[in-house]
């Protein structure tokens, strides 16, 4: 057990190198990021002095090697742009995030689950063929458009809440329905999937034989197994979540990660775009983490393994 | 024990199973006539796809939604397939229990043992307080070793004995009025078998259950089992007393399925196995379904349904060959 953990923490370290490599590099094949930084009357001496004031005069074995160092210290330098830590740019950023990706996979988790149960246990029925559609309109439809329809309906025709921006409970209602809708519909689809593979095992067999109530056998005993890929799966959508709402954040001007990456990037800002990518990175391997331990702690089997 | 006086707990007519669509339909088990006395411990042979699993399942009405079912099935005077599904359940662990084949799969693989056991008596209404000590009773009623420990194990912990002897405990822990083990020690050991086989007859000692043993091993049968079905594709060819049965066996399928056992003469280990395949249900045409393979066929066996004929006390084949085998 500590054991794996050691092992798995030391693979997690691994991976963010790997990982701050590849950052630095695709940084870097985006562009010289001077002409977007200086105004354009500005000579090649004040270039070259921006140049050499951020390092970027250096070879870029050295650069990454000074971008390794003061990263391991927490220092991610200074937006190109704002002129600001690139790290505060990203803080703030950070918790708007986690906020709305957390409030999705809620709704997700609370629609998709019981959902894909019902339609598992009454297969064939109505319910079932409403998850089915559900699913696939969920999956199919654009996220952008889901958002702007809802924006039309649930701001504009019928005010009730704020189309966009950020600040009050009531802004979290429309990102997350959209978010929410999107990954609802496909662990609705994947709980339908393993939970009628699990009412079809010979322990659910067995225990319908013993007479064990209805109740008991699915939530208990069937929902429990079948949960053991969905946890999985969670843990991958809360990452999606995280770096890949960048559609939904633009349409609602949430002022999430996806944003700031996609803005750093425009501007070349190699400091903020590192670090928020980095950060990303980070937050999703903790999950990945977390779940790992959830599935240990549900799933005997793992724990001897 | 006397049989005769005794009511019988399971009465059975003209049973069928048919699975598939229903213009071509896949006859599992047609025609069965049986009487189950409390007491006996009854075994079933047959080749795969003979179609016992299917007559022990539709038995106690524990078969496949798809399934349709023909005949009736009266458990304790009580049509089974006449009571609502809500009292037959009920009923499914209290009076009736079954033992599946598979030990390392018919456990949940994410709760103790102990867990398990406490549920199923819990559902049997053990009170709070006894549940504890009422399990560990009985796992050691199946002869498991420090049940105190067992009881905190997951399954995948135990050996594939000894998750039989616990479904089992699971299974008789309301003491049972029948018992249907479907292939009970398949997946087992040969030394592990003897000891599963012996609780059943612990359990038919103890309550005076009925046990279905179904199994393709005819050995576990001969041992155990106080009277035998032998089946082929989907009918009861013959019927009987083991001893009977055994020593003189009066269907041809039932002659050639004791010789297809290997068994050793002087240094030897002889077999015959039977000629042809088991025939394809949907083809079956209107005599015998095992004329083709039958070494004493003759030609009204192939136009002519056979019929049942009564041979002694208990014991019929189906089969037209006057007196049986000579």
């Amino acid at each position: 057990m500590l054991l794996f953990m050691l092992k798995r923490l030391g693979q997690t370290l691994l991976t963010l190198l790997v990982l701050t490599f590849i950052i630095f590099t695709l940084a870097r094949m985006t562009g010289d990021p001077t002409p977007l930084v200086m105004p354009s009357e500005a000579t090649d001496e004040d270039r070259q002095f921006f140049r050499e004031q951020y390092g970027l005069d250096r070879n870029l074995a050295a650069q990454y090697v000074i971008f390794l160092n003061n990263a391991a210290h927490g220092d991610f330098g200074v937006s190109f742009r704002f002129r600001t830590p690139a790290f505060d740019i990203v803080r703030e950023a950070v918790g708007p995030t986690l906020s709305l990706a957390g409030s999705a996979m809620l709704l997700a988790i609370l629609i998709g689950v019981p959902l894909g149960c019902a339609a598992a246990v009454r297969r064939g029925g109505r319910l079932d063929q409403f998850t089915s559609l559900f699913a696939s309109l969920g999956q199919a439809t654009p996220t952008f458009w889901v958002g702007l329809m809802l924006i039309v309906l649930l701001a504009i025709d019928f005010p009730i809440f704020p189309s966009s921006g950020y600040g009050t409970l009531a802004h979290y209602a429309l990102p997350t329905l959209t978010l929410g809708f999107y990954a609802s519909s496909s662990i609705a689809r994947l709980t339908r999937a393993n939970m009628v593979e699990t009412l079809k095992s010979d322990f659910v067999y067995m225990e319908r034989v013993l007479g064990l109530s209805g109740w008991s056998i699915v939530l208990k005993h069937a929902l429990r197994n079948a949960s053991l890929p969905i946890v999985t799966y969670l843990g991958l959508q809360f990452g999606l979540l995280l770096g890949g709402a960048v559609v939904t954040e633009r349409v609602f001007a949430w002022p999430g990660i996806g944003q700031t990456i996609v803005d750093a990037i425009l501007y070349r800002d190699y400091p903020v775009a590192q670090a928020a990518i980095l950060t990303t990175a980070i937050l999703f391997l903790t999950v990945n983490l977390a779940v790992d331990l959830i599935v240990m702690a549900l799933d005997p089997r793992m724990r001897d393994a | 024990m006397n049989p005769i006086v005794e009511v019988p707990i399971v009465e059975v007519q003209d049973f069928g199973v048919a699975f598939g669509l229903k213009d071509r339909p896949l006859h599992a088990v047609r025609g069965v006539n049986l009487t189950v006395r409390p007491g006996e411990i009854i075994g079933i042979a047959g080749e795969s796809g003979s179609g016992k699993s299917t007559l022990c399942t539709g038995l106690i009405r524990a078969l496949a939604p798809t399934a349709r079912v023909s005949g009736r099935v009266c458990f304790d005077g009580r049509s089974l397939y006449d009571l609502p599904m809500r009292e037959v359940a009920a009923m499914h662990g209290r009076d009736i229990a079954m033992v599946l084949q598979n030990p390392m799969t018919s456990l949940d693989p994410l709760f103790t043992i102990g867990n398990q056991v406490r549920e199923v008596l819990k559902r049997r209404g053990v009170p709070g307080a006894q549940v504890r000590e009422q399990a560990i009773a009985a796992l050691k009623r199946v002869h498991i070793t420090a049940p105190e420990m067992r009881v905190g194990q997951f399954p995948h912990q135990l050996s594939g004995g000894m998750r039989q002897r616990v479904l089992i405990a699971m299974a008789t822990s309301a003491s049972p009025r029948l018992l249907v083990a479907d292939e009970p020690t398949s997946a087992l050991d040969a030394t592990i078998q003897d000891e599963i086989l012996l609780l059943f007859r612990e359990l038919r000692d103890r309550t005076n259950a009925a046990v279905l043993i179904v199994t393709h091993e005819l050995e576990v049968i001969r041992r155990v089992c106080d009277r035998v079905l032998v089946m082929y594709a989907g009918r009861i060819v013959e019927q009987g007393p083991v001893s009977t049965v055994f020593a003189a066996p009066q269907h041809p399928y039932t002659r050639a399925l004791l010789a297809s056992t290997p068994r050793i003469e002087g240094t030897e280990v002889v077999l015959t196995p039977i000629p042809g395949q088991v025939p394809d249900l949907r083809t079956l045409g209107p005599g015998c379904a095992f004329a083709d393979r039958c070494p004493h066929v003759v030609d009204p066996c192939r136009q002519f349904k056979p019929e049942f004929r009564d041979l002694g006390p208990d014991h019929r084949i189906l089969c037209r060959l006057e007196g049986g085998v000579q």
